[in-house]
């Protein structure tokens, strides 16, 4: 037998009637080279901010690229995630909401062929993964969590592109208003004049959560705490930024903008009488009295105290005015030693951490907070 | 036979008369009100003064009156902290529920400015976790104050200093609200001279709370944790609601943590709501019920509810009766669309029987500012009443109906019932879904009450009738709201 022949038959065998297949194997083999960086997933991780948004706003891959998304529902309430065709989003929103009573049974997903891939309903802290090959059709696909009412605000836009453009985020009209704009120039925040002395009753660090905060000035601030009825601190500098507090749906506290300069950290700074037992301290409230100042009212035991906060005259500090009107023992003033920091009554500094004074003197008392010279 | 002629001339003359007093069904007005420069108007309270003007506290701590008159607003506060509830004393003084108190908000030298705040509540707890708002007052008529107060959420934290006494056992393994510190949970009595009493537990989110001409309290609770689909509660001294965490509170309180006690047990300790908004279909998140009194333009719904609703377009519309000295009944959608945004937040009605709506959302799904709407030329077409009778229930309806014939109002109606689970997890789906065969139907002379019997009433389900292609006399109006969904609590 002529090898040669017989292996020549065999290719023109191959060849001809398989030539086809041959083709296939090669072109396969070839495209498999040219797209192996798409086998390795590529992540996308997205959760969930307050105010009904998924925190990523735009992402891109390319088409045909294998697209794992995690998604991870960081919000108190139920989420998912549908990834739909182009321009579909508001028909499949529509559709889920005609689910009507089925939908939580169906996780809000409507059988309809716009859904491409879809989570189940996700539970606060939890998360599901999506994983796909992008669509080979380039566009613009939208993502949108179907929750009843949510479609309209809560969605996101995935570009499928082989040259990785998308428009300027400002004029993206994929995505929601809300994500559109860069941070907002300081606008007005209050249809009032804020002009100081103001005040919040806010949550804030280094106070009970039942925290009053009071602008003073333009360049100084305090913290009083209705929840144990005592000043616990001022600071210098701006006032607060409540960004994240008036975002809503999420802890937050109001944002010192200056510098603490000194701190109360004594539990029970204002005694009266010798008993060293706690009296029942509780807060009565506030006025607001000449020049816009807030006079609080507390009471330790039987007593009723009154004390305004006010900024000193030359030099920073506060000047702290007690009324005790009912006063027939003597009063005990406690503070906190605090570098750079002096206590003066009428004008002496006091020694020591605390000022005693007689029913008669602390009927009606002052002490300057400032900070030394 | 002219006789004849001349007396059925004058017959038809009368029923043609009678025909014509029957006014069209009409459609609501909603008006929006133009909010102040410089405000958010995310709306956390709202009322009427007895000078007229409207009342309303925003989020973030202003408290401002409107005058309808000449659209004008006027500030009356400021600095409180999120301010959701709020009850008119006079022109010059209101009581406020805000996060950290109950306080009494006083104008006492004349210039239109608060310039007393005086602490009369504060002795519960505060963890500092966003989630823990407070609502109310509602008075009644013996001068009691009721209060209500949010749990904390595990979508948040508890802050290194809190308020009031610590309970760590007031907080389950799983996600979910809990009450670590006083009252979180709780609905709290106030009398006049001074005494505070816990009054119920059990509440998730009650954000909305009213009390009848008769003082019973309701107030409403969102879906979530413990809670199938948002309910409206009939609260009495002592009651339990359902969110376990709130028990560590009770007063001798030794069984630990309450999330691990048995869910049969907290079952059968649970006081079931007076009517559910079927989740999905009906509310999603119901605010405030305010009751229909002596409206002229809603006098076929005399001593009802309109309840807001934060997720739609809509406020809901309450129909309760008393079976077996149990207070239950229906709920229906009672205004769609029509203008109205979403955030249906708070309610109340003005002299002239409009009623004002106060939006917000807050990082939830809501709108904000005011709306006011009027039902001057509403004439409604609708169930008035949905009653339980021994044989199934018994629908009264505002206007007589068109058809006649048995055959054609059965065509019209279809009904269904479902109940849901009771559970740790967030929300329930329908369980338990069948359709219900209406065995027969009686309709009365007037056409104006239809007696459904079924073949059984079962407590413990909702039953949801959907009326369809339902004309009033003559076919001048269809009915609109077309879903009734009717709780069986108690059974006849």
């Amino acid at each position: 037998m002529n090898i040669i022949a017989t292996f020549r038959d065999v290719i023109t065998c191959l060849t001809r009637q398989s030539s086809r297949v041959y083709l296939l194997v090669s072109v396969t083999f070839f495209v498999h080279l040219s797209t192996y960086a798409a086998v390795n997933p590529t992540e996308i991780k997205i959760g969930v901010n307050p105010g009904l948004q998924y925190d990523v706003p735009r992402f891109q891959v390319k088409p045909g690229q294998k697209v794992k998304i995690i998604f991870s529902n960081t919000d108190d309430m139920d989420h998912n995630l549908l990834i739909v065709s182009p321009g579909a989003r508001k028909k499949v929103v529509e559709a889920a909401a005609a689910l009507g009573a089925d939908g939580i049974r169906k996780n809000y997903t409507p059988a309809i062929s716009e859904v491409l891939w879809s989570t189940p309903i996700v539970h606060g802290a939890q998360s599901s993964e999506l994983v796909f090959t992008a669509p080979s059709v380039e566009g613009v696909y939208p993502y949108v969590c179907t929750l009843p009412g949510h479609g309209n605000i809560m969605y996101g836009a995935m570009y499928v592109t082989s040259s990785g453009e998308m428009p300027p985020i400002e004029e993206d009209m994929h995505i929601p208003e809300v994500r559109r704009t860069r941070s907002p120039a300081r606008k007005i925040h209050h249809p009032y004049d804020l002009t100081p002395p103001y005040y919040y009753r806010t949550y804030i660090e280094g106070a009970s959560p039942a925290a009053i905060i009071v602008r003073l000035s333009d360049h100084l601030s305090y913290c009083w705490d209705a929840g144990v009825s005592r000043f616990r601190f001022a600071w210098h500098g701006g006032f607060v930024d409540n960004t994240e507090i008036w975002r809503g749906h999420r802890d937050a506290k109001a944002e010192i903008l200056g510098e603490v300069f000194y701190r109360e950290l004594k539990n029970q700074p204002i005694r009266i009488g010798h008993n060293s037992d706690a009296s029942k301290v509780q807060f009565k409230g506030y006025k607001i009295i000449d020049g816009g100042y807030l006079e609080f009212h507390y009471k330790i035991g039987d007593n009723d105290v009154f004390e305004t906060i006010k900024e000193v005259k030359g030099g920073i500090g506060v000047v702290r005015i007690f009324r005790v009107p009912k006063l027939d023992k003597n009063i005990f003033f406690h503070f906190t030693k605090t570098d750079g920091v002096e206590h003066s009554y009428k004008g002496a500094k006091i020694q020591g951490d605390f000022l005693e004074l007689s029913p008669k003197e602390g009927a009606e008392f002052m002490i300057e907070v400032k900070l030394s010279d | 036979m002219k006789k004849l002629v001349f007396f059925s001339v004058i017959v038809s003359l009368i029923s043609a008369s009678c025909e014509q007093d029957i006014p069209k069904q009409g459609v609501p007005i909603v008006e929006d009100i133009v909010m102040p420069e410089g405000l958010t108007a995310e709306v956390a309270a709202l009322d009427v003064l007895p000078d007229g003007r409207l009342i309303v506290a925003f989020m973030r701590g202003e408290v401002m009156k409107y005058d309808a008159v000449t659209s004008e607003w006027e500030m009356f506060a400021n600095g409180l902290h999120e301010p959701l509830g709020l009850h008119v004393v006079n022109d010059d003084e209101i009581l406020v529920m805000q996060l950290p108190e109950l306080t009494r908000v006083k104008d006492t030298d004349g210039d239109g400015l608060a310039d007393h705040y005086e602490t009369v509540y504060d002795g519960f707890g505060m963890t500092g976790n966003y989630h823990e708002f407070t609502y109310g007052p509602v008075k009644d008529s013996k001068d009691n104050l009721y209060i209500a107060l949010n749990a904390a959420s595990s979508g948040g934290g508890i802050a290194p200093e809190v308020r009031g006494e610590m309970r760590p056992e007031g907080k389950g393994a799983a996600r979910a609200m809990f009450s670590v510190v006083p009252y979180r949970g709780w609905v709290i009595k106030l009398t006049p001279d001074g005494e505070v009493i816990p009054f119920a537990s059990g509440f998730r989110s009650p954000n909305g709370l009213v009390l009848d001409r008769k003082d019973r309290l309701y107030v409403t609770d969102n879906q979530g944790d413990w809670v199938a689909s948002s309910p409206l509660y009939h609260v009495v001294k002592d009651g339990f609601y359902g969110q376990p965490g709130s028990l560590v509170w009770r007063e001798g309180w030794s069984l630990g943590n309450p999330f691990e006690i048995s869910v049969d047990t907290l079952d059968s300790w649970r006081d079931k709501p007076a009517v559910i908004f079927p989740h999905d279909i009906i509310a999603n998140s119901p605010t405030q019920p305010v009751e229909v009194i002596k409206n002229k333009a809603l006098k076929e719904f005399e001593g009802q509810f309109i309840v807001g609703e934060m997720n739609r377009e809509r406020l809901v519309r309450v129909m309760l009766e008393k079976v077996n000295g149990t207070v239950q009944g229906a709920v229906t959608p009672f205004l769609d669309g029509h203008g109205l945004r979403k955030g249906n937040n708070r309610l109340a009605f003005a002299a002239d029987g409009s009623l004002w709506v106060g939006q917000t959302d807050h990082g939830w799904l809501g709108d904000r500012g005011v709306q006011r709407v009027s039902f001057d030329n509403l004439h409604p077409f609708e169930v008035k009443k949905m009653e339980l009778t021994k044989e199934g229930f018994d629908l009264t309806f505002t206007k007589p109906l068109s058809q006649q014939e048995k055959e054609a109002v059965l065509a019209a109606i279809s009904l269904k019932k479902y109940n849901y689970h009771y559970h740790a997890k967030y929300g329930s789906p329908q369980i338990n879904l069948s359709e219900v065969p209406i065995n027969d139907l009686k309709i009365h002379r007037n056409r104006k009450r239809l007696a459904l019997t079924l073949p059984s009433i079962e407590k413990g389900f909702v039953y949801e009738l959907t009326l369809d292609s339902l004309f009033s006399k003559n076919q001048t109006d269809t009915m609109i709201n077309k879903i009734v969904a009717y709780t069986v609590k108690e059974t006849k």
